[in-house]
Formats: C-alpha cells, structure tokens, sequence
C-alpha cells in the first residue's frame, strides 16, 4: 500500500536498539562512537575519532575548546591531495526522503531513536543491547523496507533524479573544491568553496541561520537523506597495492526550496555533507545551500529570532522536522508549478 | 504559603493522567476557549517541553492530551496516512498515558490528531479535528517578523497577503499557492490552515464540529468553532482552483478523494488518506 515508513513496529524497535548499541558501544564516559565524537570531528573538519575523545577528555568536555584542540593538531599533519571517493566505495544505512512517499531503492531507516519518546529514565542500568549476539548488519538490514536490495551507493538512485525537470539546472560542480584549511577563500566563494566552509562550520551555527533561512520561504522540502559509511581506500606507498584506511561516516542531505527564476516560480536544490552522523548539520547546510544559490540573504535579529533561532531546541525542532514526510505540500507545491508552465505554453 | 502535599495535590499524581500534569492541561485548556471565542485567531500559551521534538506536532499533542478522557478513541494521520512512524509514535504516546483506545478508522475516532490532512471521510459533530501547526501566522513570513505581524493583524491590514495573491495572479494565473493556502475566517480574521493540500481548503468551511491547531515551537494555539465561515483569500473574479489528479485511486479507484502520484510506479496515483482508501475496498459489514 501507498505508505511512507509504514509503521512497522519491529523496524522502529530495531532502528533503537541500533542507535542504542552505537551508543552504549563502550563502557567509557566518552566512547570513540558517541555523537559528541561525531560533532567534533566535523567541526575540526577531520576523520580522527580517537584525536577527539582525546581532545574531549583534554579540554574537560568543553566543547569549542576540544574542536581547537583537533583542528590545531591537524593543521601540522602532512598533507595528501583529494582523493575522490568512489561510489562503489560508500555503503548506505539510512536513507529518507521526505518529498516523496515511496522512493526508489525504498526508504530505510536505519540507525535511529528519532521516533522514541524523549523521557529521562533514572534507571541505572538502560536495556543492555546485545549486539554480539546480532550483527550489525543484520540488524540494518531489519531496518530497511522490502525491495531494498543493495546499499552501495551507486546502485541507489538519487531522489533528485525524479524532479529534474522541475528544478533549476544546480551548476553541479566536479573536482575538487579550495580546502578551507589550505586555501584562502574570498567572497564571494564558488559553490564548493561555500560547501567546503559550510561542513565544518559549527553545528549549533548551521541549525540557527538555517531555521532563520526557512521562516522567510515558502517551501522547504527534504528531497533525500543518507547516513553512509565511506570505505577509503589509498594506494600503498611501496606495494601500490589499495589498502583500506579509514571507514567514515558521513551524513548526505538534499534539500530543495522556493526560488524565482525570471519571475517564474521553480526549486532550487542544495546539497549538504558532513562527517559523522549528525544529520541536522547536513541538513542545515542543504538548506543553506539552496537559499545561498539564490543571492546573499539579508537576516533580520529581532525577538521572534532569540524565540525560534536562539533557542536550541526550537531550531534544531524545526531543522529536524524536515525529514517527516512532506509529500503532500510536496506534491501541493510542483503541481503550482506544473499550472503556472501550463499558461505559459 | 503553599505545602508540598498541597502541591502535589495540585500536580496531580507522580505520572500524570495524559502526560501533562493538570495545572499545564488547565493553561491548554483555558487557550483552546479563548480561541474557540475568537475563531482564527492565534492565541499564545505557555508550550511545555514535550517528549518528542519541537516541530513534529508538540503543539497538536498538548492540545490532544489537553482534552482526551479515558471514553476516547484517537487516531493520529500524517499526510492522511495512519501508519506514518511519527503519526504511530503520538498515537501510542496518548493512549497509553491517556488510557484510552486508538483507531486507524475514521469513523469510529473520537479524536483525530492530524498532520497537514483532513480526514477524507467528513467528521460528525461529535468528533474533533486537532491539525498540527508549523507556522501559525501567514504574515510572518511577508512582514518579516512577528512583532509586525501580529500590529498588522490586529488592524486587519492583509495587505501582504493580498499583494502575494495578486503576485502569484500575475505569475502563474493565481490558483493554489502549494500547500496552507491563508483563509479567512468569518470574514474578519486572517488566519493560516497549516500546511494542508488546496484540496482540503474548502472543506474547512462551515464543519459541523470544532477544529483545534497546536502549534507548540511557536507557541500558539487557533480554533475554528462549529460552522464557522471560511474561504480561501482568494479575488472574487478568480476563483480558488484545486488542482486535480484527472486518475482514478489505484487502491479504490475514488475520483473525489486527494490523490498523490507514485514515484516508484509513475503513472498511477493513491489515496493520500489511507483509512478512506481502504474503507471502499474493505469488504462491507
């Protein structure tokens, strides 16, 4: 039946247990898994987990001190030319749209406590999740609709691919962009170099100016979003042989937003990556990304912001809630669109 | 001065009745009245703290929770859809605190909680329609902030909404805006839908039961008291038009109800309400 992530109860059940067992992974106060670790990493704009549970212990959990602590480290370090990564090489877990009810490739879940209730338990010892005795794997697998079959990124079609015609020709850049720790960018910057400042800009930053962005829009829909591991590969200094190096976790976003184009209504579609799994990061910076194609953005500070910007659960609220399902306002929105070329031709 | 066992007696139990404790529900509730006085108005409260994030129906749940007893039966759609994930969590949510039944059937629901639909199979009077809210205020976002917005409405200037109409008039030959097309409610208040379909815009006119939006991020709730007079913004000489899917429902082949197309099979088109969808195929009783 028509349905976005039918309710399976086992799939809701599963995507916690998964998210738990990231979670509780290590009996340390700050294990190399947690989110906190994730946050840091893509601040600093560098895969190093262990650097940042160093880093965190070191600056006594105080956040902004921990993310210089890895960036100031990392600045030292050799330096290696990009490598692009393959799309064979990143394999998917979670994988939403919110402007579509089905999607090609189905839409999975993956690891994911967004659906449970947010209450404080004051038991000390939470549901131990067994995951020795289930793979991880398996359990990701439960997680995801019938019909998917792979989840290698390459055989996962984009969601963007289905509304091509409707959306505005992104100037889809290839190659590598300036990397901010090396480059000096200056405004205004290429699209890569915006997107480059972008995913390591700070988390609390990007949810802020983007939920200010989306009070100001008509539309803003969640097109696609992925939680993926990336297998990195590099060639071996004497063998030349690949080797794998690292598997990183990133978070993709798509988003699209209201644009006029000639004074035409039609979606712009920006996109947003970052390293470890915090998706309103990659949210925020599709967002941005979008609205940013369009022109600068002239922000107003006023009460209304410090209510719904300031606040940080407000903003990351309304951030967030852009991966609910919106295919009804979706399909609302093209099809305005869709009647506004029917008079023009 | 007041004693903690008054206190406690005033909170109610340790795990209050429907999550909320009674001094919240009573704040909700007094907010509900005032709005149902005040038919579309946006009427502020104090939104509590909810144990699912701001922006996904915090402000329809309070309202839910507010009102529901243990006679109830709820049923919470999003997108017209039953088995939505976060329409399943709230649904489980309130029954279970407010120990009352829940329901996928539009009929037998004494509650319907719902994100961005109205139910296809019109309610009774005896039924109440919550719709969860993400903006209140349609002239926010064209004013540029709320202080503005709130003089403009309290002098019934809708100039901006206005303008935008005429704009959208001018380039795409007016019709529906997307999604939460601005009403107004018996005439005098301007007020926004929540993101419902243009489909479900006229059908908010003169209902035989009350309609209650929560909006908890911004802090707002808006009411619409039984038969209360509401259209579409619309100019008198260009009419409101719903754009319409032109295919039968796949599922049961309605071609009155809101249908969305598949993406996975293009071409064919679904009832986005699916207890409507399934109430025609369903064998009669």
């Amino acid at each position: 039946m028509y349905a976005t992530l039918a309710s399976s109860t086992a799939a809701v059940k599963n995507a916690r247990r998964l998210a738990l067992a990231s979670s509780t992974q290590s009996k340390a106060s700050v294990s190399e898994q947690s989110l906190l670790v994730h946050q840091i990493c893509a601040e600093a704009g560098i895969w190093a987990p262990d650097a940042a549970s160093r880093a965190l212990e070191q600056s006594g959990g105080e956040l902004g001190r921990a993310v210089a602590l890895v960036r100031v480290w990392a600045a030292t370090l050799p330096y290696a030319d990009a490598k692009t990564v393959s799309e064979d090489d990143i394999e998917i877990t979670r994988h939403l749209s919110a402007a579509y009810a089905e999607i090609p490739g189905g839409q999975w879940l993956g690891p994911s406590d967004e659906q449970a209730p947010r209450l404080l338990t004051w038991l000390d010892h939470i549901d131990p999740v067994d995951v020795e005795s289930e793979r991880r794997s398996d359990l990701i697998a439960k997680t995801n609709s019938p019909g998917a079959v792979t989840s290698r990124r390459s055989d996962v079609r984009r969601v963007r691919d289905l509304i091509v015609e409707e959306s505005t020709e992104p100037s889809t850049p290839k190659g590598d962009g300036p990397d901010p720790t090396r480059a000096a960018l200056t405004a205004p910057f290429s699209r890569l170099g915006r997107l480059a400042a972008l995913a390591r800009s700070e988390t609390g930053a990007l949810v802020s100016f983007s939920s200010v962005v989306m009070e100001s829009r008509r539309e803003a829909i969640l097109l696609e979003i992925n939680s993926s591991i990336v297998h990195f590969d590099v060639a071996h200094p004497r063998t030349g042989n690949q080797c794998r190096v690292s598997e990183v976790p990133i978070v993709e976003a798509e988003a699209v937003t209201d644009i006029l184009i000639d004074g035409r209504a039609s979606l712009v579609l920006g996109y947003g990556v970052s390293l470890g799994s915090l998706e309103r990061r990659a949210i925020a910076i599709a967002v941005l990304d979008a609205v940013l194609q369009d022109g600068p953005v002239t922000l107003t500070l006023d009460d209304g912001v410090i209510t719904s910007a300031f606040d940080g659960l407000s903003a990351t609220g309304i951030v967030e809630h852009l991966r609910l399902p919106h295919y009804v306002s979706f399909a609302a929105y093209l099809s305005s669109i869709e009647n506004e070329e029917d008079l023009e031709q | 001065m007041m004693s903690v066992t008054e206190l406690t007696k005033l909170h109610g139990s340790p795990e209050p009745y429907a999550y909320l404790d009674e001094v919240s529900k009573r704040e909700v509730r007094r907010a509900i009245l005032k709005a149902l006085a005040l038919p579309g108005h946006q009427i502020p409260f104090s939104s509590r703290e909810m144990p699912i994030a701001r922006g996904w129906g915090s402000g329809a749940l309070q309202v839910t929770l507010s009102v529901v007893g243990p006679d109830d039966i709820v049923k919470v759609i999003d997108q017209g859809d039953d088995a939505s994930l976060n329409a399943q969590a709230m649904r489980s949510l309130i029954a279970t605190t407010a120990e009352c039944e829940q329901t996928t059937r539009t009929v037998e629901a004494t509650i319907v909680q719902s994100r961005h639909r109205i139910p296809e199979i019109p309610l009774r009077s005896d039924q109440l329609l919550v719709l969860q809210v993400p903006q209140p205020d349609p002239l926010r976002r064209l004013a540029g902030n709320a202080a503005t917005a709130a003089a403009l409405h309290a002098e019934g200037d809708h100039t901006l909404a206005w303008l935008e109409r005429y704009e959208d008039e001018v380039r795409r030959g007016g019709g529906a805006t997307g999604a939460g097309h601005p009403v107004m409610v018996n005439g005098a208040v301007l007020m926004g839908p929540s993101p419902i379909p243009p489909y479900d815009i006229p059908r908010l006119d003169d209902l035989p039961h009350p309609v209650l939006f929560g909006a908890g991020r911004l802090a707002r709730v808006m009411a619409l008291p039984p038969h209360s007079h509401v259209r579409p913004l619309s100019f008198d000489d260009r009419p409101f038009l719903i754009p319409d899917a032109g295919v039968a429902c796949a599922g049961c082949n309605s071609m009155t109800s809101h249908r969305i197309e598949s993406t996975v099979r293009p071409g064919t088109w679904w009832c986005s309400d699916t207890d409507y969808c399934f109430s025609n195929t369903r064998p009669k009783s």
